[in-house]
């Protein structure tokens, strides 16, 4: 029996998920640049320093680097409920938030080297861990979607998956800890909302922004889950069609036979 | 009966043929290799990652406390430094070969170092914002600053390490420092 499954991804709840996170991104712009200040400090002696206008790519980066920690954190999760209930839809899940935490991933590189440039005066530096070990995150990640695309059974597929989530997600936690661990190999600040070094302002518009992250991840893992269930839906009908011909096949077969 | 029933019973021409059916052929062509050769890919580049990593050991900042502690020990060993600028600007030298630089001098837990830096200079370059010079101690008097211990450190490329501090502190006085045009 065929399962008639509507051929959208769409939805009232994700359509207005999707509005409310647009204006939110809206709002976010406007905050980051017309109400957050510059970061400025004086010293002692009266000079002026801190990173300026810089500091407004804060906004996207940091939400990106927890958005890609989350998919890949969700990924682990999937996976490790995969293996206990061997069902497609963790399989399908911990597929979705992989390729969510790969964009959202490159995005954090992307604008922190951009961050990087004015700040620290490198686009890149090898060596560095927070970049490298973070590269390194995403590249494995890059990896279990290549995995994913060679031809093999479903359930062969899922458990090469899990092996590569599972050795990935260790180094989720190598990335966050990175700054702390080896402070003396890395430009990169340790966490300012750990250590609350930050004026009321940039908290705030910071906190928004995650917010505005979430919404947009959740967009985009109930979109990118739902192509995932069409295509094992369509992939289903296609069997259930070959079946369906076989059995016909074969009807006429017996019916032949029945015949004197 | 025969071997063949539907041959005699159906139309040869409207049969369905129910010879067991030759497996498909294997999807040829590169398509097929596409994504183990990404793997692959990815493989490779987690390994050149790791190897440029683990590979470079001047990568690791010294803080002028130790790296002028183990000045003897280092020699002309190349590595990294890490210290906050003393305030005031860098000053504009001349080494002996002619090559203009700029001298300036670093501090860390209380010991100072003089730098004497070829390479470019960071927008970022502030008092109190440390910095990671890349280079190897020279002793040498061409050049006496703060420390002024016959010894500085030649560098060619400098990083400024940012601290995670967003506060502002003292907000009469950067206001005042505004109006004066000491900033835009």
């Amino acid at each position: 029996m065929s399962t008639v499954v509507a051929a959208t991804t769409s939805s009232k709840a994700t359509r207005v998920l999707g509005w409310l996170t647009l204006a939110g991104f809206a709002l976010l712009v406007a905050l980051a640049f017309a109400w957050v200040p510059e970061d400025t400090r004086i010293t002692e002696q009266g000079d002026v320093v801190g990173q300026f206008d810089a500091v407004r790519l804060m906004f996207v980066h940091v939400p990106s680097a927890i958005l890609a920690y989350t998919g890949f954190g969700l990924t682990f999760l999937a996976s490790l409920a995969y293996l206990r209930w061997r069902t497609d839809w963790w399989d399908m899940m911990a597929h979705a938030s992989a390729e969510i935490g790969v964009v959202f991933g490159v995005l954090t590189l992307v604008t922190g080297s951009i961050w990087g440039r004015p700040t620290w005066q490198t686009w890149w530096e090898w060596g560095d861990v927070r970049l490298v070990t973070t590269l390194v995150m995403v590249l494995v990640f890059v990896g279990y979607l290549a995995v994913r695309r060679i031809p093999a059974d479903t359930a062969v597929r899922a458990r090469r998956s899990v092996v590569i989530a599972l050795v990935g997600a260790v180094n989720i936690v190598i990335v966050n800890r990175s700054v702390d661990w080896w402070e003396n190999r890395t430009l990169h600040q340790q966490s300012t909302l750990i250590a609350r070094k930050i004026r009321d302002e940039t908290l705030f518009t910071l906190s928004f922004s995650f917010a505005v992250g979430m919404a947009l991840f959740a967009w985009l893992l109930l979109h990118r889950f739902r192509l995932a269930y069409l295509e094992s839906q369509i992939e289903q009908l296609e069997v259930d069609e070959a079946m369906e011909e076989r059995r016909a096949e074969a009807d006429l077969l017996d019916d032949s036979e029945e015949q004197p | 009966m025969t071997d063949s029933p539907t041959e005699e019973l159906v139309d040869p021409e409207e049969a369905m043929d129910l010879s067991p059916r030759p497996p498909r052929p294997a999807r040829r062509g590169i398509r097929r290799w596409v994504p183990v050769l990404l793997v692959a890919a990815v493989l490779l580049v987690i390994g050149f990652v790791l190897w440029k990593v683990l590979a470079d050991a001047t990568l690791v900042f010294r803080e002028v406390d130790d790296a002028v502690e183990r000045r003897e020990e280092l020699g002309e060993d190349r590595f990294r430094m890490i210290g906050s600028p003393v305030s005031g600007s860098p000053q504009d030298v001349t080494l002996d070969d002619g090559r203009p630089a700029v001298a300036f001098s670093v501090i860390l837990d209380g010991v100072v170092a003089d730098v004497v830096h070829t390479g470019g200079v960071s927008d970022q370059f502030q008092p109190e914002v440390p910095v990671v010079i890349d280079g190897h101690w020279v002793q040498s008097s061409a050049y006496a600053g703060l420390a002024d211990d016959g010894w500085y450190f030649a560098s060619d490329r400098m990083l400024v390490k940012h601290d995670n501090d967003y506060r502002v502190e003292n907000q009469d006085r950067l206001d005042d420092a505004e109006e004066r045009g000491q900033y835009e």
